[in-house]
């Protein structure tokens, strides 16, 4: 017979729902056909209606076997009555004699599974090396005997599933959680349990969970050595719907399993459900779980979307092993947030989402959120949206393990910046680089190691940390090879160790290479540190220009000038990022970085720039440098901030040049104002000893604190309201001080303030409005229209008119 | 009434299918004390089921015989005494009661022995609790097992002793087919046909042995 039956064909067959013909048909093409014959034994081994009914029949195959056993063991076990039968033989209980304490004894009988038995040893070391509490344990390996036998802890309890009927979701949650730490203790290991079900996760009587018969565990193989196809094995329920297509099994497979009893554990069903063998098999390939909440309202949501994430159909988008399983479920368990983001939830979560901005725009366009608390709405919903990828979460979380790889990376990469940084005279000039260059070789291969293998939590620690070794690694050698040589442009920034050439050298080989890392681990952490090479290679190139020299003759605005270069390419590659190519995430820290640079090199400018001669309007000699330069060029500093912050704040597009809007306009009041402040001199002074300044201060002020009121700017109102209070401080001290009538006259006057507000709230807030919503309405026309036309329904409202 | 009991058993069943009685007929014919045969069933049927349930509870083999005595003796007097109401509950519901209600009272009468007699090596694991819904979770599990026992012995009847040898020794003792088929000396297809129809049968009976049970 040429032609194969299909696998869900097989499966029916297998399970005993053949009808007639067709069954008689089966048994004639099994008689010819090997690798069919190969899937249905398979199949049948894993039946669980045969499995079960293995349980219920005492051994007769061979009834000196028991007799034999005893003979063997004789002097060490007493053996007593057969427990059941895993995948490679029965398995017996047993007293050990010497200990007093009750072992499962498992005679293998590999001959009926063509499995060799050096095989089955050899997983059964691997498996005896692991000593986990929630891990049956392996006492004994005899393969010399006339029986080979694997003695093992023995285990007197109930299936999980069974064990935790009628207990609440805490207690159920908690005994999930052992089963998950002697998962993860596995597939440390290396090791693929592959057949996880209730009946292989066993709770004894004081609650404690084992897991049990590895008759198929085995190591995970390089995904190169799979011969395929491998036929589907582990019970249907339970297997995962890669090893349901014969496709190699890997610790996510485990998962997936897992999430099965999970889902059962939880709700006393089983997630897939079919009539038939093929039929489950179906369900797992095919259909959505259903959601747990819906069978239980008890369970909270945190933990339907960690046993649903689970439950993915795709490996790669479930945990990828029971270790992270483990983690989100400790995160459940303490009551943090879980990063579990199960495609199903996401998609329901999606839809809400979206009619939920919907709404918010609308909203924010009536006026009934203010545009801060939309962005901020927003920036909420995009990053449930964009949920990072959960190692990130972890290599953020400032946890003890994750403080130590810092501080380990960080200790490596400041051990080879001491080769550079000393001269280390009696050690050979060739041993100088070799340091660094080791650390960045470890570091980067480990990196490299571990991200390759989805460890990346620890990966990217150790990468960027090689990242910074290397320009160290760099600067060294060329400090060894002496070259390259000297152009003399300029005085060495760091005279007597490294030349400037060597520096740029240097720099640019960490900036070219954090470059490269970014482009490949596509992280926002690596913009950061693209972002620092950068500025660090803009420093190499202004070491030729002459850094050293104007800053040791005190030019530091000069050279704080130079720094608006690198802090504008930055500004302008942030938003390209995040404007033009949407990489928000990418651009966010670049954004930070390029203000903090321009803020500073705009602050040393005005801060050591000659103002005097720019404004070329007064002389100042003679007075303290702070005053000196703090006045106009503070001033036009502060204009410059409230202008960017004005064109941050119209941008409707992105949230970060909103963002740095705000901390523009927090900056812009104290710049403007701390200026007027110190105006008091070189200024016309009024009769009666007035001066203009004096009398600019208030008035700015109050100026700031009403134009709070437009864009909702507390920090307008803030600095405006302080320095209002700084500036009748310094009336009072020249003008009014101990008179009377000046604190009376501020009094009556903050009544009558109050009395017109309490009792004309409308008098500027109407039209004010007026103005901004106009405004609104003009920028956003087309959104608008959408939501003009009353839905279907809503015609309902009673109307005034009608009565 | 631990006599009758006694006699029951040794008078035995005759061979004949038990599925013929649900346990309602079985109830039936144990109206009339003298009905041995009935006895005898009912006997058969629930002994090594109390049994099988108190020694996975923890009770030594003793202690577990003294359970099943005692829930069957326990039944047998509720019976005659019409203390059994049959509407208001199945029969087996009304035994994991009894049953569950004997284990936790061998066990607190165990502990009391414990404290004088400690360290006997076959003691009955008393120190460990049984939490509440324990019991009844293993009452479901050997019962059921008990009925897929049950199961395979109707089938034994029902299909020719080489049909029920070939689907026993692959599907029962995982022999390979072709093993199996060299030792009855019968072709592959016959073994594998033997397997299917016996795997089949079983899958109709389950429901309405469960059911009778």
């Amino acid at each position: 017979m040429t032609d194969c039956p299909t696998h869900d064909q097989l499966a029916q067959y297998a399970e005993g729902q053949a009808s007639g013909p067709e069954a008689a048909t089966m048994a004639r093409h099994l008689n010819d056909c090997i690798a069919c014959r190969f899937i249905v034994d398979q199949m049948h081994r894993d039946n669980e209606l045969a499995t079960r009914l293995q349980a219920v029949v005492e051994p007769g195959d061979d009834p000196s076997l028991l007799t034999r056993l005893r003979q063997q063991l004789a002097e060490d076990y007493e053996v007593q009555e057969m427990l059941g039968r895993g995948a490679d033989g029965i398995v017996f209980r047993a007293r050990d004699v010497r200990l007093n304490r009750l072992v499962a004894i498992k005679c293998l009988t590999p001959d009926r599974h063509g499995r060799r038995l050096a095989e089955i040893f050899q997983e059964a070391r691997n498996l005896a090396k692991i000593n986990h509490p929630n891990v049956a344990a392996i006492y004994r390996l005899d393969d010399e005997g006339e029986i080979p036998i694997i003695v093992m802890e023995h285990v007197d309890g109930l299936p999980v599933d069974k064990a935790v009927v009628d207990q609440d979701v805490r207690s159920q949650v908690e005994v999930f959680r052992q089963v998950l730490r002697a998962v993860a203790e596995l597939h440390r290991r290396g090791i693929v349990h592959r057949d996880l079900k209730p009946g292989n996760i066993l709770v004894d009587r004081q609650g404690v969970v084992k897991v049990l018969d590895f008759g198929i565990a085995q190591p995970f193989p390089a995904e190169d050595t799979i011969e395929l196809p491998v036929p589907p094995q582990g019970t249907p329920a339970y297997l995962s719907p890669e090893q349901s297509r014969g496709s190699p099994v890997k610790p996510s497979s485990d998962v997936f399993s897992l999430g099965v009893v999970l889902f059962e554990m939880l709700t006393g069903q089983r997630p897939f459900v079919g009539g038939t063998i093929a039929e489950t098999i179906q369900a797992i390939r095919q259909a959505d779980p259903p959601l747990p909440r819906e069978l239980r309202p008890e369970i909270p949501g945190p933990l339907q979307a960690i046993c649903l994430m689970a439950l993915e159909k795709d490996p790669r988008r479930r945990y990828p092993s029971a270790r992270h399983f483990l983690l989100d479920l400790e995160r459940f368990i303490s009551g943090e947030a879980v990063v579990a983001n199960p495609a199903l939830l996401k998609d329901i979560l999606e839809h809400a989402i979206d009619r939920h901005v919907e709404d918010l725009s609308q909203w924010h366009m009536d006026r009934l959120i203010s545009t801060r608390e939309y962005d901020s709405f927003q920036d909420r919903y995009e990053r449930l949206r964009q949920r990072e990828e959960f190692w990130v979460l972890d290599s953020r979380r400032i946890s003890f393990s994750q403080v130590l790889l810092h501080l380990g990376a960080w200790s490596c990469v400041v051990a080879a910046f001491l080769m550079l940084c000393f001269h280390w005279p009696h050690l050979p000039s060739w041993a100088r680089p070799l340091l660094p260059w080791t650390v960045f070789g470890i570091l980067q291969a480990m990196g490299t190691a571990l991200w390759h293998r989805r460890t990346r939590r620890v990966g990217i620690v150790l990468v960027m940390a090689a990242t910074l070794a290397l320009p160290i690694a760099i600067a060294a050698t060329l400090i060894w090879l002496e070259w390259p040589p000297r152009l003399g442009l300029a005085d060495d920034l760091w005279a007597g160790f490294l030349t400037n050439e060597q520096l740029l050298i240097a720099a640019t080989g960490g900036f070219l290479w954090s470059l490269m890392l970014w482009r490949v681990t596509r992280t926002s952490a690596f913009s950061l540190i693209w972002g620092l090479a950068a500025i660090v290679t803009a420093t190499a190139v202004f070491t030729f220009l002459g850094l050293r020299k104007q800053w040791g003759e005190g030019h530091i605005d000069t050279v704080a000038g130079w720094y608006l270069a690198p802090g504008a390419i930055l500004l302008a590659l942030a938003m390209a990022l995040d404007l033009r190519w949407r990489q928000v995430h990418f651009a966010g820290p670049l954004y930070v970085m390029s203000v903090i640079v321009l803020v500073l090199s705009m602050t040393a400018i005005a801060y050591f720039g000659p103002t005097t001669q720019w404004l070329g309007l007064v002389h100042l000699e003679g007075e303290p440098a702070l005053h000196r330069h703090i006045k106009y060029s503070f001033m036009a500093n502060g204009v410059v901030y409230l202008l960017a912050g004005l064109l941050g704040d119209r941008s409707s597009r992105s949230r970060w040049l909103r963002r740095i809007a705000t901390v523009m306009f927090w900056l812009a009041p104290s710049h403007v104002l701390v200026p007027i402040l110190t105006l008091e001199n070189e200024w016309a002074v009024l009769p009666a000893g007035w001066t203009v300044p004096e009398i600019i201060l208030p008035l700015a002020a109050i100026a700031f604190v009403f134009a709070a009121v437009p864009k909702q700017m507390k920090s307008f109102f803030f600095s405006g309201l302080f320095y209002v209070a700084v500036s009748v401080q310094r009336l009072t001290a020249r003008h009014f001080e101990d008179k009377l009538a000046w604190p009376i006259a501020l009094t009556v006057a903050g009544l009558m303030l109050v009395m017109v507000a309490w009792r004309r709230p409308r008098l500027f807030d109407q039209w004010v409005s007026n103005g901004e919503r106009g405004k609104a309405e003009a920028r956003a026309p087309a959104k608008r229209l959408g939501h003009g036309e009353p839905p279907e329904g809503a015609k309902w409202s009673p109307r005034p008119d009608q009565d | 009434m631990a006599f009758i009991l006694l006699e029951a058993v040794t008078g035995g069943s005759e061979g004949r299918s038990l599925i013929s009685r649900t346990s309602t007929d079985l109830l039936e014919a144990l109206k009339n004390p003298a009905n041995q045969t009935a006895w005898g069933e009912f006997d058969q049927r629930y002994r090594p089921l109390v049994l099988a349930v108190a020694r996975r509870l923890g009770l030594n083999q003793a202690d577990a015989e003294d359970a099943a005595q005692e829930t069957l003796a326990a039944f047998v007097e509720a019976y005659s005494r019409g203390q059994y109401d049959r509407p208001r509950g199945r029969l087996r519901d009304f035994l994991r009661g009894v049953a569950c209600h004997k284990v936790r009272d061998i066990q607190r009468r165990s502990a009391h022995r414990e404290k004088r007699f400690p360290h006997r090596s076959d003691q009955t694991d008393f120190m460990a609790t049984i939490p509440d819904g324990h019991i009844e979770t293993v009452w479901d599990y050997e019962r059921s097992n008990a009925v897929l026992r049950q199961c395979l012995q109707e089938v034994q009847h029902e299909v020719s002793p080489q049909t029920y040898q070939a689907f026993e020794l692959t599907a029962l003792r995982q022999w390979e087919a072709k093993r199996a088929a060299k030792h009855l000396g019968i072709s592959l297809d016959v073994v594998y046909q033997s397997k299917h129809r016996v795997l089949q049968r079983i899958r109709q009976l389950l429901p309405e042995m469960d059911d009778a049970w």
